[in-house]
């Protein structure tokens, strides 16, 4: 059985419904509608990143739906991405958001993992360099941050 | 990727992944990154007064209790100086508000207001971890009448750890079980290990309350001493009554078993747990735990996959033992001297029951 997604630019994509409820929004979307051939209008979501969301779907079709664990270490390792998994998100960051979206976990964690990677041994401008953030602080309020904060600073 | 195109949401989601250090660097990126990197950085916290950031920590939580999580605080000899941290960082400390409170002249208005601030401050504590030894009974007493008087954690605090980390003092601790339960009814894990450390008797309280209907815990994991299992009075497993919810329990020795397994009443144990905790999945032991305890008839059912996998090894060491005497901790006890042991543990305890209750 195939459903039929659409992108805020109004493309049609046709998914497996297998494929589709690795998506929780779309699982429980088309639970809550039944039977029904009419299509799902994902408003958040371009068609770009619907490709390549579908794609990261169609190669996980076959994994467990995932058990979420809420016991989990705080400051867990970020080191256990899958190398396909790692090559297909060096893509486009607005996966990330797509995976929030659509509820996918494992994708959304995948994606956390690999900007939390980049962000790893890098200074703050390095930091600001990587993601194109402006610096917003003024010298004192940084000299602020610097003092009430020093007790991290070589943990 | 622009910065505004991370909601802070994800951001949230990103830096759990990142080490304190990393954490640090992230707090100079921006105001954005520094609001989620600081509410990560103060959600977990490990204090210990041995470390040199110990100071400046305890200055920096101070303005930053809300953000507080968890907490694992190891307290040592002269922990008195703790006191006041303590106080400040995890109660509604009077005397370290920012208003005067020694004004005659606070309207009712003001001083609402600044009990609402005080709250909205307050820790929303998860997680409490406590590292000491028997001479800081007196500030686990502090924390626990405090904690009572403070609604707010009693109903977010989920796990609470007491670790008795050293065997040097002479004093013990006395922990009541049936207290902590009381004054947490929201906790889901309770350990409770280490050395010096001993249980109060059952509380007769309890013993009236549970003729009627009571409510149940929610407590979902126990760790213990088995020096639980010596604890006296008709009333001592009574708690067990309310613990219908436990699904593991984890019984962990530093001592040695033969220092209380003569006064053990490990059959009216086992009977209490079959008879109240149903959803019991796991028995787990570590440490020199009482080789009867294996060999315990109530306990044994397929519910516990470990007890029966250690029998094996259990069996297998009162073998070993047998072989070379005086090898094994166990040297006289065999298989056979188990038994009879068992049969002579369980007719104690039931005319132990008799002194109690002439006439049950």
């Amino acid at each position: 059985m195939t459903v039929i997604l659409v992108s805020s630019d109004n493309q049609d994509f046709k998914v497996d419904k297998e494929v589709a409820e690795r998506s929780i929004l779309i699982k429980n979307m088309l639970e809550d509608v039944g039977e029904s051939d009419s299509p799902i209008p994902l408003p958040n979501v371009t068609a770009a990143v619907l490709t390549k969301v579908i794609e990261y779907c169609e190669h996980h079709r076959n994994d467990p739906v995932q058990v979420p664990e809420e016991t989990d270490d705080p400051r867990k390792r970020s080191n256990d991405i899958e190398e396909w998994d790692m090559k297909f998100m060096q893509v486009d960051h607005e996966i990330i958001l797509a995976a929030n979206y659509l509820d996918i976990k494992p994708l959304l964690d995948v994606g956390c993992k690999t900007v939390a990677n980049i962000i790893k041994g890098k200074t703050p401008e390095e930091i600001r360099k990587a993601f194109n953030i402006v610096n917003d602080f003024t010298p004192e309020e940084e000299a602020q941050i610097k003092k009430e904060n020093e007790w991290a600073e070589d943990r | 990727m622009p910065s505004s195109s991370i909601p802070t949401e994800i951001l949230t989601l990103i830096l759990r992944h990142l080490s304190i250090q990393e954490l640090h660097h992230c707090l100079f990126v921006s105001h954005q990154w520094y609001d989620t990197a600081e509410a990560q950085l103060y959600s977990n916290v490990t204090l210990n007064a041995f470390q040199k950031t110990y100071k400046p920590l305890i200055a920096a939580l101070k303005t930053r209790r809300h953000l507080i999580r968890s907490i694992q605080w190891w307290f040592a000899k002269g922990c008195e100086l703790y006191e006041s941290d303590l106080l400040a960082i995890l109660f509604d400390n009077p005397s370290s508000a920012e208003t005067d409170t020694h004004s005659e002249e606070f309207s009712q208005d003001q001083l609402s207001k600044q009990h609402r601030s005080q709250v909205s401050r307050r820790p929303g504590l998860r997680e409490f971890s406590f590292v000491g030894d028997g001479r800081s009974e007196w500030l686990l007493e502090l924390v626990m009448s405090n904690l009572t008087t403070t609604a707010l954690t009693m109903t977010t605090l989920t796990t609470l750890t007491l670790h008795f980390a050293y065997g040097l003092g002479a004093e013990t601790y006395i922990v009541d079980l049936d207290r902590i339960l009381a004054t947490f009814p929201y906790l889901q894990n309770l350990s409770i290990d280490g050395w010096m450390h001993d249980y109060s008797p059952g509380s007769a309280t309890d013993a009236v309350t549970t003729e009627v209907e009571t409510h149940q815990y929610r407590l979902e994991s126990l760790t213990f001493d088995p020096r639980l299992m010596c604890r006296e009075g008709p009333d001592a497993f009574l708690v067990f009554r309310r613990l219908g919810n436990l699904k593991s329990i984890n019984i962990k020795s530093l001592l040695s078993p033969y220092d209380c397994s003569q006064m053990s009443r490990p059959w009216t144990f086992g009977r209490a747990l079959k008879e109240n905790c149903p959803k019991l999945e796991s028995v787990d032991t570590s440490g020199t735990v009482a080789l009867w305890l294996y060999d315990l008839p109530v306990l044994w059912s397929s519910k516990f996959p470990y007890l029966t996998s250690s029998l094996g090894e259990v069996a297998a060491s009162v073998q070993q033992a047998d072989e070379t005497p005086g090898g094994a901790a166990y040297e006289t006890m065999t298989v056979e001297h188990l038994r009879r042991r068992l049969q002579e543990q369980e007719l104690q305890e039931i005319s132990f029951r008799w002194e109690f209750k002439p006439g049950s």
